[in-house]
């Protein structure tokens, strides 16, 4: 009963934000005005980023992941392989049909005011010229995954998606995703839609007929890194899926770290040091999501300012950002055996928040520098930013502390509580900062600092309850 | 020295017992090799001791302290059969936080000295990891020994080891040995643990033998 609670929970959670988001486009015709003309542009980075991301994924084959019974059994036999992935196969491209089409009428929804104006056929059309390109790129995935190497696309996309960011600032269609969605736009025939579906047919049925090369280590690492995923999504925190998202991408770390701290001064401040070494490791690209996620934040806040609509969507980026920035502390919730065991205290890792706010801090500052604002209207919302920041991220710290209970820590691995617990300490952080952001955004700095501090309060209380 | 004591231990999961009714006196400077068939309940009984794990009834003690209490955890260093590090710290990293965590240069210092004896002083810059599995137990062998205890716990030391790693660890633990630490080790090869004094405690479904002498 606690499972389908919080599975209908994560759906409700989402969905509310989802609709929340586009009530609000939709309800503001100045940021109607302002998102439109540039949406065309920004579904073709979009449409970009998933092509690249599907052939990065496609090479550990992570959307053929059948059961780790099936590999070692049925892949490994030497009957077909083609009749043990069809099932699969055939229910992953349903999946990625259903998902770009409704990708496609939301698309549409906010690309064009007057969509919802237009005749059902229209929008079915919409739908099902979505659809077919979900099915065309689930196939171009799968061929992909059949191949030793992947041209470097990076680079290229990178380009791409640059020249996208020019078109949404200067409202114009340079870019070749931009004329290519354009050109979508305009082509949801019949004839173009059972064209995509062919094309996607004969990908597929090729990519099927190729299955007996496929290496099943991949298919089988890809798999479990999947169905953790999943276990992570619907019995876990947003935190662990964050983490095996990074496995699954086989993102390592970076190398040699950015920054080096001699032992010395790693060994006087060993919890500093840690986090900061953490940080020092981060590939560019996740620094340049981090900035993204910042300035989308920071510029969803000046644009909407009185929504608190737009306030939960805030919520759970700041969420987010404090959930990246304690993944240190996050490592030591997963295999909670390694400090539990040493003789100190074992709140120790709690003292990493000073760490973690003020880097996350730091990217808020930057962020808010980068939105050329008014030097007052900086400061203002600098200080306040790194306000609620703290809270999240104290919040997001409490959640694993709540959750960690480090003398029987391998039990407790062995069975997570799902059900009403889970709930509580994933809404927790959310609550938090939703409550932070909605004094920010009133301005309100006592209705800022008031129920933060109580919320942290409890937070604290609960902790030293547990410890 | 400390002792480790089991006062009529039970540990059950649902029904199944894992370690049933054990009673032991661990002298200070023991070296016990626990043998016994798979799922018979020796990772239980470490993990037990470590206070990685709560017994369902009776108490374990270290010294005069129930096992996983901080003063507990200051005598037991415990290697695990599966070990961990962090993905994104290099081994030196690793030694750091280690040292730094005991306020003790000295822990980092006896840390390389014994990667430098598994011969993986070339490799301290970089994520254990990345290691193979020989080179990850390795690392975990060295951190585990580099702290200060007084009992040492160690689950299946020589999984993955090469022949001369396997040596260097065993001198390294006859070692330790001679300065008086107790050391517990479970292992399926007890032959390469025989050592002038060892025991051996037998176990067989999660019942516990008196030790003997270990030929």
């Amino acid at each position: 009963m606690g499972e389908i609670a919080y599975r209908l929970y994560v759906l409700a959670y989402g969905s509310v934000v989802g609709l929340a988001f586009l009530g609000d486009v939709r309800g503001n015709h100045a940021a109607a005005a302002t998102i439109a003309p540039r949406t065309t542009a920004l579904a073709g980075a979009a449409l970009v980023a998933l092509i690249v991301i599907a052939g990065s994924l496609g090479r550990r084959v992570v959307a053929l992941r059948p059961s780790p019974a099936d590999v070692q059994l049925a892949l490994l036999s030497p009957s077909p392989r083609d009749d043990t992935l069809r099932s699969t196969i055939g229910v992953a491209a349903s999946v990625a049909a259903v998902a770009a089409g409704v990708a496609a009428i939301v698309f549409m929804f906010v690309a064009t005011p007057q969509f919802s104006g237009l005749s059902v056929g229209v929008e079915l059309a919409y739908v099902a010229f979505g659809a077919a390109i979900g099915l065309l790129v689930y196939a171009l995935h799968l061929v992909v995954a059949e191949r030793r190497s992947l041209v470097p696309l990076g680079l290229i996309a990178g380009a791409v998606i640059v020249l996208c960011g020019v078109d949404v600032l200067s409202e114009s269609a340079r870019s070749p995703a931009t004329l290519a969605v354009r050109s979508l736009r305009c082509g949801a025939s019949p004839i173009a839609i059972l064209a995509t579906v062919g094309i996607g047919s004969a990908l597929l049925w090729r990519a099927r007929a190729n299955a007996e090369d496929i290496e099943t280590e991949m298919i089988s690492r890809g798999g479990d890194l999947a169905d953790h995923a999943a276990v992570a999504l619907f019995g876990n925190d947003v935190r662990t899926l964050l983490i095996l998202q990074r496995s699954m991408g086989s993102q390592p770390w970076r190398r040699r770290p950015l920054v080096h701290f001699p032992s010395a001064v790693a060994q006087r401040f060993p919890v500093l040091a840690r986090t900061l070494r953490n940080i020092a490791r981060w590939r560019g690209y996740r620094w340049l999501v981090m900035l993204s996620l910042t300035g989308a934040l920071c510029g969803l806040l000046r644009v909407q300012p009185a929504s608190a609509r737009t306030t939960v969507l805030s919520a759970m980026c700041l969420w987010l950002l404090g959930l990246v920035s304690c993944e240190s502390i996050a490592q030591e919730h997963d295999r909670a055996d390694r400090l539990s065991l040493l003789p100190m205290e074992r709140s120790i890792e709690f003292r990493q928040f000073a760490a973690a706010w003020s880097i996350e801090f730091v990217w808020l500052t930057a962020a808010l520098l980068a939105t050329r604002s008014r030097a007052s209207s900086i400061l203002t919302l600098t200080c306040l930013a790194a306000a609620c920041t703290t809270a999240a991220t104290v919040a997001a710290a409490v959640t694993f502390r709540r959750v960690w209970k480090p003398v029987t820590s391998l039990e407790w691995m062995a069975s997570p509580a799902p059900g009403a617990e889970i709930v509580i300490t994933v809404l927790w952080p959310a609550l938090v900062a939703f409550i932070c952001l909605s004094g920010l955004l009133r301005g309100a700095t006592g209705a800022l600092l008031l129920p933060s501090s109580v919320l942290v309060t409890i937070g604290y209380l609960l902790w030293v309850a547990k410890g | 020295m400390t002792t480790l004591e089991f006062d009529n231990v039970t540990k059950t999961y649902g029904e199944n017992a894992a370690v049933d009714g054990l009673s032991l006196e661990v002298a200070s400077g023991t070296w016990l090799v626990v043998v016994g068939p798979n799922g018979s309940g020796k990772t239980t009984m470490l993990r037990l001791a470590s206070g990685l794990l709560s017994p369902s009834s009776g108490i374990v003690r270290v010294g005069d302290a129930v096992a996983g209490s901080r003063s507990a955890r200051r005598e037991v260093s415990y290697l695990s059969d599966s070990p961990a590090f962090y993905s994104d710290l290099s081994v030196a990293e690793h030694i750091d936080y280690l040292a730094g965590l005991f306020h003790d240069a000295a822990v980092a210092g006896r840390a390389h000295e014994i990667i430098g004896n598994f011969g993986l002083r070339h490799r301290v810059d970089d994520a254990p990891d990345t290691f193979s599995r020989g080179m990850k137990q390795k690392t975990a062998i060295a951190l585990a020994l580099a702290r200060p205890f007084s009992i040492l716990l160690l689950d299946e030391p020589t999984r993955g080891l090469d022949v001369e790693g396997t040596d260097t660890m065993v001198q390294l633990l006859s070692a330790i040995h001679a300065q008086g630490a107790s050391v517990i080790t479970v292992s399926h090869e007890p032959e390469k643990f025989v050592v002038d004094g060892a025991l051996e405690l037998r176990v067989h479904d999660a019942k516990f033998d008196r030790p003997q002498p270990l030929v």
